[in-house]
């Protein structure tokens, strides 16, 4: 089954199809019952340079289109959600780097030692007291003779423990309102990380994002040109929602991978006789088509009105977006449970090779990062004054 | 087509006729001059012109009259809507109403308010973060979207 018809990826789609088939796959339950980073993983992607793949060629990396990436994410996600996900949100923070600070002289030359070290960069954009409004920031940077401070509570900052780096969201000064949000960069030795509290969850448990008191100092350079505003809205959520999703059609093309060997195996044991639930395979694989579609879809309209700052930064595109993470969110949960239907006690079993518990936990978070009633309310209240799409 | 909204027929009557003489106006532009003269405020009649020339000088005749009390009544509906960290009726009107705490929640309730105290309807294409980012900048867009409505500051 081909994954995207639009990779110009250069041997990018295949390196991770390998990685995920012989290294990701064999230590995805290892990853998940341990809760522990996929560190084998992120090992062999370091070594093929796929960490640097978004990064323009002009900078060292390896400038794969968002195509690309989103294949790339897929082709992980039928292995590994947690690779995946690391993987996804490290791609998300080298896009808002390059888009939004690639004319500095210090983010130029970041870029470059980035795509040279294949370094691994984390988020920190939620915070304890904002209510999960990833829009509005409690800490503030403090700026003193060219260099700045941050100290941030954070709930969760996904791999935190094994990220090189960490972009951050903050109050301009300690004197803006909530919103008014700047992005800046910190490195391994410039920030400090207390564990506030574990992460012991349902699925993405890999993903090892717990929370943690963050302290910081950096110089002033790190701070991105760009208001958040500008980045979350352009750069951001777009790519954080195609991403994710891309992955999580990869976590539904496994389980109806497994649904399909199921059927297969079942009609070999009593040729000539239809097996009961195939009528319910084919159901799903529609859905299936309609999830990838959609992805694909999404991906193009970035191509096209994501480049755009100001298209980019309109209500439109903000809707459309968003619908890309609310529709996919809730497919890829029916698609995993329709497999389980279909593989029947094999599906439910741990230890068998139809098992989809895995899965279906892994699938039950899409909902829930960046609650989907959260981005509902969003798209409610744009849809008062957005006119027709 | 928005059938919901009330003002739905002034908007669309003033996409095709200004309140200028003899001046027709397609989709919002001037697009011919077919008679008369154009009044102005320094005693010429200045023969109108055709395309861009013509629409600024529309633009010009009415922000002298208007301008004052369309600030004014945008002050006001950004007191009401805008939740600012700052005292609407002093601040600039280039000063960054984001920086003053404008998010973009407050932007679509202020967004409806001015579209109701203007009776305009703001297109997709200016719902964009700029638009709302100074007081000179949701002027100008009212303005453009006010241009033949004589009524429309008042």
């Amino acid at each position: 089954m081909p994954i995207t018809v639009m990779s110009r990826s250069f041997g990018a789609l295949e390196k991770a199809q390998r990685i995920g088939l012989e290294i990701a796959a064999p230590a995805a339950d290892s990853v998940d019952r341990e809760a522990r980073f996929p560190s084998e993983s992120f090992d062999a992607l370091r070594a093929e340079r796929m960490l640097g793949i978004f990064i323009p060629t002009e900078f060292g990396g390896g400038g794969c289109s968002i195509a690309d990436v989103s294949a790339i994410c897929t082709a992980l996600g039928q292995h590994c959600s947690a690779t995946a996900m690391i993987f996804a949100m490290h791609q998300i923070q080298v896009a808002c780097i390059v888009r939004h600070a690639r004319e500095s002289e210090f983010f130029a030359s970041y870029l470059a030692e980035l795509a040279d070290t294949q370094s691994l960069i984390a988020s920190a954009t939620s915070e304890i007291g904002v209510g999960g409004d990833t829009r509005s920031s409690v800490c503030a940077i403090e700026r003193d003779s060219g260099s700045f401070s941050i100290k941030k509570q954070a709930p969760v900052i996904s791999y935190g423990e094994y990220a090189d780096a960490i972009l951050a969201t903050a109050r301009r000064t300690p004197d803006s309102p909530p919103s008014d949000q700047v992005l800046v960069l910190l490195k391994r030795d410039e920030f400090t990380l207390a564990r506030t509290s574990g992460w012991d969850t349902l699925g993405f448990r890999g993903t090892c994002s717990p929370g943690f008191m963050l302290s910081a100092r950096a110089t002033e350079d790190h701070i991105l040109a760009d208001s958040f505003a500008d980045i979350s809205s352009q750069t951001m959520l777009p790519v954080s929602h195609i991403v994710w999703t891309s992955l999580w059609l990869g976590i539904a093309t496994a389980a109806v991978g497994r649904a399909r060997a199921y059927i297969r195996a079942e009609a070999r044991k009593s040729p000539g006789k239809t097996p009961a639930a195939s009528v319910r395979l084919a159901e799903v694989v529609s859905k299936l088509q309609g999830m990838r579609a959609l992805v694909n879809d999404s991906v193009r309209d970035y191509e096209v009105t994501g480049g755009e700052a100001d298209a980019a930064s309109g209500m439109n595109f903000a809707i459309r977006m968003n619908n890309l993470k609310l529709s996919c969110s809730t497919a890829v949960v029916d698609i995993v449970s329709q497999s389980m239907l279909i593989c029947g006690m094999s599906g439910y079993r741990i230890d068998s090779k139809f098992s989809l518990g895995r899965l279906l936990r892994d699938a039950y978070g899409a909902a829930l990062m960046i609650n989907n009633d959260r981005i509902y309310g969003a798209n409610a209240a744009m849809l008062l004054v957005s006119k027709d799409d | 087509m928005n059938l919901d909204a009330p003002h739905a027929d002034t908007a669309k009557q003033t996409n095709s006729v200004s309140h200028w003489p003899g001046v027709v106006l397609v989709g919002g532009e001037c697009a011919a001059v077919q008679f008369g003269t154009w009044p102005s405020t320094d005693g010429r009649d200045g023969r109108a012109t055709v395309g861009e020339n013509c629409h600024r000088r529309r633009v010009n005749e009415f922000s002298r009259y208007k301008r004052q009390p369309m600030i004014d009544k945008i002050r006001n509906t950004l007191h009401q809507y805008a939740h600012l960290n700052r005292d609407v009726f002093t601040i600039s009107e280039d000063a960054d109403l984001y920086a003053y705490g404008l998010t973009s929640h407050a932007t679509v309730n202020l967004m409806l308010g001015l579209e109701d105290a203007f009776q305009v309807e703001f297109p997709e294409r200016m719902l964009r973060r700029r638009t709302f980012e100074t007081i000179a900048n949701i002027h100008e867009s009212i303005v453009e979207l006010t241009a033949g409505q004589p009524t429309a500051a008042s």
